[in-house]
């Protein structure tokens, strides 16, 4: 049995990853309709696909790739979300994903995250620049000034590392994953299964 | 008006909710489909079978797992009961199946015939690649057994079925169920219904005037 709360969304997401800006844009716009919160986790993509699916980085047949990059706009479309011609691929997430954690730490996370990924995805904005992303962060409401010493707070780089096994011990093996109680949810792609779930959930009691 | 096709085999569970989904949207919405079946084997073979099956061999356990679990859930949205895998073993072989679908078009009949061989494999475990399973599916749909197993051996159903496969793969497809709006927009897997949906909705109502 487990004693997580049944009435929790978490959303596990990395900042480089197109779908995760996605599934973090979707599912913030039904949690606010719902009025339910989300508990956003911060984590490391690269080093849950390192120790768990080295898999996600071998080729897919031509077809597939052909057809994920037309599927790709379609969603974002519907999602209304603009999409830059060259979406970028950063190298070094972690100050990203520290800076994430860091921002929590002031309740600006949202603010701060879903800024990278619009700048990273709309307009192209590279996430591994310490510039950008100081830029990011005082656009987000966040002081400046505190941009690097929250970075440094050793406490920072251990919640990250604690979010990261945690995604992979929970069964997860990419981003973006939802999770509602112990019940999974991988992908943007599935999260009319997280919405039905808090509905059945809500009307159950 | 606008179209909408969508290829499916009954081998697949995904497709059995796509197509269910499908049914619902488009009796909403009072559009007729183009119903196009193939035998997703063949796909495959065309496809690149190899890296399909590489690529599965390499996965995570935990990713087949949390497969199961994610039909489960998308059969539960859709209102219909799967049972994977099925009782008779798996995949099973439906060109026979997929013959009569297209054999039974014409007569209208293909959707009532496509959902009870659903599900006689989904939810009653039973092979789709059997005579009598077929022989009982005819039955309960309202179809002449004989008519049907002859109607399955004539070239034009063969031809058919051939030219659905070739067709999905020169249009860029490699699985089910895909379906096509327009024959511009491919949409691949039941849990981009709601793309579908959406993109149904604009066009029609964008077109409403022109109807």
């Amino acid at each position: 049995m487990s004693d997580r709360d049944p009435a929790l969304i978490e959303g596990f997401f990395d900042c480089s990853c197109v779908w995760a800006w996605l599934a973090f844009e979707h599912a913030g716009w039904f949690a606010e309709q719902a009025g339910v919160a989300i508990r956003w986790r911060p984590v490391l993509a690269k080093d849950v696909f390192a120790q768990v699916n080295r898999a996600v980085h071998w080729p897919l047949p031509e077809a597939k790739q052909a057809y994920y990059a037309k599927d790709l706009p379609l969603w974002a479309d519907y999602l209304g979300l603009a999409l830059a011609d060259d979406l970028p691929e950063p190298e070094d997430m972690i100050p990203c994903m520290l800076a994430c954690v860091a921002a929590g730490r002031w309740g600006r996370l949202e603010a701060f995250a879903g800024g990278a990924m619009a700048g990273a995805f709309t307009h192209g904005r590279d996430l591994g620049d310490r510039a950008v992303l100081s830029k990011i962060w005082s656009e987000a409401g966040l002081p400046p000034a505190t941009f690097e010493e929250g970075l440094a707070w050793p406490d920072i780089a251990a919640e990250l590392a604690a979010n990261t096994r945690e995604l992979m011990e929970r069964g997860g093996f990419g981003v973006p994953t939802f999770f509602l109680g112990d019940a999974m949810f991988f992908g943007n792609d599935s999260l009319p299964l997280l919405e039905r779930a808090v509905a059945v959930r809500e009307m159950t009691g | 008006m606008v179209r909408i096709e969508c290829f499916f085999d009954c081998a697949s569970p995904w497709a059995y909710l796509g197509v269910t989904n499908l049914l619902g949207i488009t009796s909403r919405l009072g559009i007729a489909v183009s119903w196009r079946p193939v035998v997703v084997g063949f796909v495959f073979a065309q496809v690149n079978q190899e890296l399909y099956l590489d690529r599965r061999l390499r996965a995570p356990p935990l990713k087949g797992a949390y497969e199961g679990r994610e039909l489960q859930a998308w059969a539960e949205h859709a209102g219909v009961i799967v049972n994977s895998p099925p009782k008779c073993g798996h995949p099973v072989k439906t060109v026979k199946c997929m013959r009569g679908c297209i054999a039974l078009e014409p007569s209208g009949k293909l959707v009532p015939f496509a959902i009870a061989a659903y599900e006689a494999l989904w939810r009653d475990g039973r092979n789709l690649g059997h005579d009598d399973v077929l022989t009982d599916i005819c039955r309960q749909v309202g179809v002449n057994p004989d008519e049907f197993f002859a109607m399955i051996e004539a070239d034009e159903s063969k031809a058919q079925l051939k030219a659905n496969v070739d067709e999905l793969v020169a249009r860029g497809g490699f699985g089910v169920p895909t379906f096509y709006v327009d024959d511009e927009l491919m949409f691949f897997g039941n849990n981009r219904m709601r793309l579908v949906e959406h993109e149904l909705r604009e066009r029609l109502r964008l077109g409403g005037e022109a109807a």
